[in-house]
Parts: structure tokens; C-alpha cells; sequence
């Protein structure tokens, strides 16, 4: 290997590290958010924040810890419940909590989870504990269990938000904005990454359980629907008959 | 020796005139008091936006409040007025059920063609066959909405649109008992123009074709009164 090689390979191999840091790279604590009604965020609730880009903010809501990602917008509520406008929060805290959205509540009992929310859907993913769905306009609350991540959208138009099924966390995505927020060093956050893969291979191997049963009955169901599509066209072909008549009348005898 | 440090000197002094008179410049020029400017109103701006933010969740909130009730007043609700006006409202509340609604659209608009059809307005029921072919090209009405509009421009005397039908069907459903009356009715187009071998051609290939007894019966029928 020439002496050109060998730098040719270095470069390629120290831009690929370069790159995967930058990616892993923490963002610095904001000193001034946005905050409405001004500067409400050292007093009592209800307080609107909003982070900038390239910022992240750790917003004190009772005994609890939020970490807010850049661009975020949050309202507290009160000691135990914050709204979620846009962007996304990693709650940690011992006691019951709620993240309200126009989609529904997520309720903890303890714990630590991550919330994101866009246009159309709000994501949980639970890390330590589960955590609790509520679909606005549902009766049934959908439980999300350690490692799995479940999401909730619009209200339809059986009066419910739309659900999903649950999913193991994406771990590539996740450990992006683990890594933005992480407040600790580098060899804390590998330590604790450490231990979260293990929490994630459980809730891995559970959501594969789950889906291996909801493509059985998925199975059953196209089945079900192929008899009854069947039963259907058998009525409309005799249904037709009469049609078919009107159209020999017609053209046979015009 | 005098001279070089009186040039030094010189130099010296012009520089930090330059730079004085560069500074007062900027000073009294009010550069620095817009920027100041600048910055307070983007920082307005800034916050501005985020009150619509809060405005337009507080708005989303009473959406999805509102969208959760629509269908149990649905249910109560007496006359069609008040279901028409709930589902207006709904409309624009719920998310959108892409996926049932071209089918149901497409059933009822095919509905409306054979309703017209009946009824004998052809030109009526040609914009409906028409609608249902271009806009609902997946739906199971698609052949029969072929045929029906092939008949209704037969009916309406526009035999070379009434022919490019009858062959679209006989690319896309060349199987179908349709397509065979089809044929027989394309064979009676071609007797009507004087085109006696077309006309033949193609009662052949519906007797060579399809198994329907009425079918073959009339496709003989047909035949032998074009070969006499």
C-alpha cells in the first residue's frame, strides 16, 4: 500500500468518526427562552416556553425534571402536567405525570419517557416504567410498555384520536436525541446507553410477540374479508341479472 | 536620521487620525442605534410567533374537543338540515377517511348513471359513466360503466365515441359477458355504415369467443342476415 493509500484511508476513516460525533453532539443549556407570560418560568404555572435552535432547556415542573429539545414549545400546567405544542421532551421524575396534547394525554406513574409531537401524530416512547396512552374521545387507555414506542393522531370519525400499534423504540433516532439532551459526559452517556440496550432488547422481543399475533389475525381478517367479498359478488351477479336482461332487450332487440 | 523619524511620525499620526475618524463616523452615523432596532423587533417578531402558537394549539385543542362529540350528536340528531350541518363540521374537524370514500363515491355516482340511464337521459347519464371511468378507475363498476356508456352514446347517435368505448372494453375487459354485447352492438354500428366485413368479423369473434347462449344465438342470428 503506497504512502497515498494510507492517508487516502485515514481521511475516510477519521471524516466517518467526525460525522457520527457530530450526530451524537450535546446541545448547550439556552439561557434565554421565550417565555409568555415574561420571564413566568421562575414562578407558578401556567407558563409557556419555547426553545430556540440549537438550544435545549430544563424546565422545573414540581419534582420533576423536562428536558426540552431544540425548538420546542411546551405550557406547564400545574406541579404534575405539562401541554406539548410541537418538538420533543424527555420527563423524568418519581411521581404521576401527564403530558396533554390535541391528540390525547400521556399519563406516568413514574419514571422516565420521551414525547414528540409534529403535525399529525404525538410519539411516546417509555424508557424506565410504563406509560399510559389516552386517545382523546377513547374509553380504552393503551399501555406502553419499557423499550416500545406507541403513538396517537387525529380524531376520526368514530369520535376517537387514531392509535397505533406498539413499536420498539427506533434506536438510531432515539440515540440522536438522547445524545442532544444528555446533561452528563461522554462516558456517562455510554454507560447509561449501555444499559438502555438492554431495556430495549426486552421491549424488542415483546413487540415481536405482539406482531406476530396481529399478523395472525391480520391473516384471519383478509380471509374473513375475501368469504365476504366472495358472498357479495355472488348477490351482485344475481342482482345484475335483471340488468343483463335490460341489456339483451336492448341490444338484441333494437 | 532626522528625516526617517519625522516620516514615522508622520505616518503615525495619520493612522490614528484615520482610525478616530472612522470610529466617530461610525458613532454618529446611528448604525449601532439600528442595529439595537433590528434586534429588539426581531426579538418582537420572535414572540409573536410564539403567541400564535400558543393561539393556534389552544384552537387544535377546541377542534379535537369538538370532533370528539360529532358522533354521538350524529346519532340524536332529528332532521337532515341539522346531519347535513354536523357533517359539514365534521368535514372539517375529523381527520380525513381516505380510504373508503372515493368506493362509496364511486358507487354512488355509477348509481346515478343507470338512474339516468332508466330514465332515458342519455347525456346525463354519459357524464356520470364518464366521471366513474376517469375518477374511480379501480372501482368494480368500471366494466359496466363502459358498457352502459357505450349504449347511452349509441342511444345519443355518437357511434364513433360509442366505437372508441367499445374498443377501450375490449382492451380492458376482453373476458367479460359485457364486452361481448358490446360487440354485437359494435357489429350493428358497422352494419348501420355499410361496413358489411367488419360487421362479420365481428360476429365471428364473438361466437368464437364467448359462451353465453343468448349471445351466440343472436351473433348467429346476425350473421347470417349480414351474409344473405
Amino acid at each position: 500500500m503506497s504512502v497515498r493509500h494510507l492517508l487516502a484511508f485515514l481521511f475516510v476513516f477519521s471524516a466517518d468518526v467526525r460525522v457520527k460525533a457530530a450526530e451524537l453532539a450535546a446541545l448547550p443549556n439556552s439561557a434565554d427562552v421565550l417565555q409568555e407570560p415574561t420571564d413566568c418560568v421562575m414562578r407558578t404555572s401556567p407558563c409557556a416556553v419555547k426553545t430556540r435552535a440549537g438550544e435545549k432547556f430544563k424546565l422545573a415542573v414540581g419534582e420533576f425534571t423536562v428536558v426540552l429539545d431544540a425548538q420546542t414549545s411546551v405550557v406547564r400546567l400545574s406541579e404534575s402536567g405539562i401541554a406539548l405544542l410541537a418538538g420533543t421532551v424527555w420527563v423524568q421524575g418519581e411521581k404521576p405525570f401527564t403530558v396533554r396534547g390535541e391528540f390525547g394525554a400521556v399519563v406516568s406513574h413514574g419514571g422516565e419517557f420521551w414525547v414528540s409531537r409534529d403535525m399529525e401524530r404525538m410519539r411516546v416512547a417509555a424508557i424506565g416504567e410504563p406509560v399510559a396512552l389516552e386517545p382523546r374521545g377513547s374509553k380504552i387507555a393503551l399501555r406502553v410498555d419499557p423499550g416500545e414506542e406507541n403513538w396517537m393522531g387525529r380524531v376520526g370519525g368514530d369520535g376517537a384520536a387514531a392509535t397505533g400499534v406498539p413499536q420498539a423504540i427506533p434506536l438510531a433516532e432515539h440515540m440522536r436525541r438522547w445524545a442532544r439532551l444528555f446533561p452528563g459526559t461522554k462516558r456517562q452517556f455510554e454507560k447509561a446507553s449501555r444499559e438502555f440496550h438492554r431495556s430495549w432488547g426486552r421491549g424488542l422481543a415483546s413487540v415481536a410477540a405482539y406482531h406476530e399475533s396481529l399478523a395472525e389475525d391480520r391473516r384471519r381478517a383478509l380471509q374473513e374479508e375475501a368469504e365476504k367479498r366472495a358472498r357479495l359478488k355472488d348477490r351482485r351477479e344475481k342482482r345484475s341479472e335483471e340488468l343483463r336482461a335490460l341489456y339483451r332487450r336492448k341490444v338484441l332487440l333494437d | 536620521m532626522k528625516k526617517g523619524v519625522f516620516l514615522a511620525y508622520g505616518l503615525i499620526l495619520a493612522g490614528l487620525f484615520m482610525q478616530a475618524h472612522l470610529h466617530a463616523r461610525y458613532k454618529f452615523s446611528g448604525i449601532e442605534r439600528l442595529r439595537a432596532e433590528i434586534d429588539r423587533q426581531g426579538r418582537e417578531i420572535e414572540r409573536e410567533r410564539f403567541r400564535a402558537e400558543l393561539a393556534a394549539h389552544e384552537f387544535a385543542d377546541y377542534r379535537g374537543h369538538v370532533a370528539t362529540l360529532i358522533p354521538d350528536a350524529l346519532k340524536k340528531s332529528g332532521g337532515e338540515t341539522e346531519r347535513y350541518r354536523l357533517r359539514t363540521l365534521a368535514s372539517v374537524v375529523q381527520a380525513p377517511d381516505g380510504d373508503r370514500l372515493p368506493l362509496e363515491r364511486a358507487s354512488g355516482l355509477f348509481e346515478k348513471g343507470k338512474a339516468r340511464f332508466r330514465a332515458e337521459t342519455y347525456e346525463a347519464a354519459v357524464a356520470a359513466f364518464r366521471g366513474v371511468i376517469e375518477r374511480f378507475p379501480e372501482s368494480i363498476h368500471v366494466a359496466e360503466a363502459h358498457f352502459l356508456l357505450a349504449e347511452s352514446q349509441f342511444q345519443l347517435k355518437e357511434y364513433e365515441a360509442c366505437l372508441a368505448t367499445i374498443e377501450a372494453m375490449i382492451t380492458l375487459f376482453p373476458e367479460s359477458e359485457l364486452t361481448g354485447f358490446a360487440l354485437l352492438r359494435l357489429g350493428k354500428i358497422y352494419e348501420y355504415q355499410d361496413r358489411l366485413e367488419d360487421a362479420v368479423e365481428v360476429y365471428r369473434a364473438v361466437l368464437a369467443s364467448y359462451k353465453d347462449q343468448a349471445l351466440l344465438t343472436q351473433a348467429r342470428l346476425s350473421l347470417k342476415a349480414v351474409e344473405l
